[in-house]
């Protein structure tokens, strides 16, 4: 592998060699002390093989004396490149100058992107008291001031809760985060817990204590941000001196990857029926709990669809009614519906539904999966489509705390 | 000749015996090719005195223990040194035909 690398850098040539007894040019190269490599024998008369740049020298000498007629197919390797760039002048000029635009290019912000993890807050304020303050596209990136943007928009707009602002290359991203839904009127003590399924990404604590950390996989109802106030703390003394619990209201926010999971079934086998015209009736007659039925309780036919319609006037256990039940003979026909198009059909569906479900989130992590499986619903088979798909978002709900 | 024949073997009896009992390396005592096979596509010949024969088919390598033949398919020389030759390619036989081989 070394030798390959340092044959690059050295450059070498591919060279053909006519002539007879090929074998001993090789034996008289390896005795010279000539590397020769990836040597093939095309004919009697000919083979091809590889020479460092040096020895070709040394073997256009030996071969001439001995009648071998040597040829350079190929020239490989560093030197040969360098030599063919340099030739090309204007090729040259223009790397540069692209190297050096890129390089006067990239001390630019090209473009701001706004994370917003709450709805209610407008993408456009945010972008305009960003730029107000420096931040827009075409900006020079060491004029954005970080800190000085972050309090700007803080102090602008209410609904924030935090800002983050993060320069890399050309990508400017403020990333910001409302108050979780969380109403500041609410004064009562109570703790932050979890409001679905998910795995911990984020944890923002404004008050309280944090029972959760990045990685950890929690349920639905699972205690987040706790509002106990630690023993440790002289605040907690002090409520218990004026006989209050050591209790505060909890805030902050806790992101979470989470899943949405959806799934439609298909029927591979769909049923026709058709009636034939030939009907059989049952009639039932109510008085008080007893009935009695007038005409055959089961139809004489193989394959038959009933309708029922009642008149029950009586109150009670008194009451007294008639029941009539209609049997129609039908005759079945079955359809069966290729897999690939019930698989259209169920992906169709099951993504119409999941867009109705994802009309109010964001933030999808990856592309929606979708996957199926064959089942069986009452002895038919039928095909369960299922679309799931992962996302980010914020899992705080507020818990009242009840002494 | 014949004479100077028993003789050479009696030496090198003897040099493969003092191989053996203090386990030092025979293709270095002895002055004879070291033959590695790697996998079934390539072949390190140590201490080789020449190429006797050399085509895609079967390639002949000379060595003080007589002519070894590999016998493949798409075989080339990977690499010639003064003492190592390397074959490349699908290896399917290899036999030494012991004895002198004149170039």
């Amino acid at each position: 592998m070394t030798g390959r690398i340092w044959r690059h850098i050295w450059g070498y040539v591919i060279i053909k060699v006519k002539g007879p007894r090929l074998e001993r040019f090789l034996n008289r190269l390896a005795g010279s002390g000539i590397h020769v490599w990836q040597a093939e024998r095309i004919t009697s008369q000919m083979l091809v093989a590889s020479v460092s740049v040096s020895s070709f020298r040394k073997i256009r000498r030996l071969s001439r004396a001995q009648g071998w007629n040597i040829s350079i197919l190929e020239k490989a390797g560093l030197p040969f490149i360098v030599r063919s760039v340099i030739r090309r002048k204007t090729f040259v000029i223009g790397c540069i100058w692209a190297l050096l635009m890129l390089y006067a290019a990239s001390g630019f912000v090209w473009f701001v992107r706004v994370d917003i993890d709450d709805a209610m807050i407008p993408a456009e304020q945010v972008m305009s008291v960003a730029a107000e303050y420096g931040l827009k596209p075409g900006a020079r990136r060491e004029k954005v001031d970080r800190h000085r943007i972050r309090q700007a928009l803080l102090l602008a707009i209410d609904e924030l809760s935090w800002v983050s602002v993060d320069v890399r290359g050309v990508l400017a991203t403020v990333d910001v985060y409302g108050r979780a839904g969380l109403d500041l009127a609410i004064k009562v003590p109570g703790d932050i817990v979890a409001a679905q399924d998910g795995i911990i990404t984020k944890v923002i604590v404004f008050s309280g204590q944090s029972v959760v950390e990045e990685g950890d996989v929690v349920k639905r109802g699972d205690l987040l941000i706790s509002g106990f106030i630690p023993p440790s703390s002289p605040r907690h003394r002090e409520l218990l001196e004026t006989d209050q619990p050591p209790y505060d209201r909890a805030d902050g926010i806790v992101m979470a990857r989470t899943w949405i999971e959806r799934t439609v079934t298909v029927p591979l086998v769909t049923v026709i029926e058709e009636p034939t015209g030939r009907q059989s009736r049952l009639v039932t007659l109510h008085l008080g709990e007893s009935s009695f039925a007038i005409g055959r309780k089961v139809p004489h036919f193989d394959t038959f669809r009933a309708v029922s319609s009642s008149w029950k006037p009586g109150v009670g256990r008194f009451g007294a009614g008639v029941t009539v039940t209609t049997y129609e003979e039908v005759t079945r026909h079955f359809t069966f519906v290729a897999e690939s198009e019930a698989l259209e059909t169920g992906r169709k569906a099951v993504l119409e539904e999941m867009a109705t479900v994802l009309k109010d989130t964001s933030d999808p992590l990856e592309a929606m999966q979708v996957s199926t499986d064959l089942v069986d619903i009452d002895g038919m088979p039928a095909l369960d489509v299922t679309a799931r798909i992962e996302m980010t978002n914020s899992i705080s709900s507020f818990r009242e705390t009840v002494f | 000749m014949v004479k100077r024949s028993k003789k050479a073997g009696r030496i090198s009896q003897f040099i493969h015996g003092i191989a053996t009992g203090s386990e030092m390396p025979l293709d270095i005592l002895l002055d004879v090719a070291k033959v590695t096979l790697i996998g079934g596509v390539q072949v390190h010949v140590e201490g080789h005195r020449g190429v006797l024969l050399f085509t895609s088919d079967a390639i002949v390598i000379r060595t003080r223990a007589g002519a070894l033949s590999i016998k493949g398919r798409e075989l080339i020389i990977g690499g010639i040194y003064r003492e190592l030759v390397v074959v490349e390619g699908r290896i399917e036989a290899m036999d030494l035909y012991p004895g002198e081989v004149r170039p």
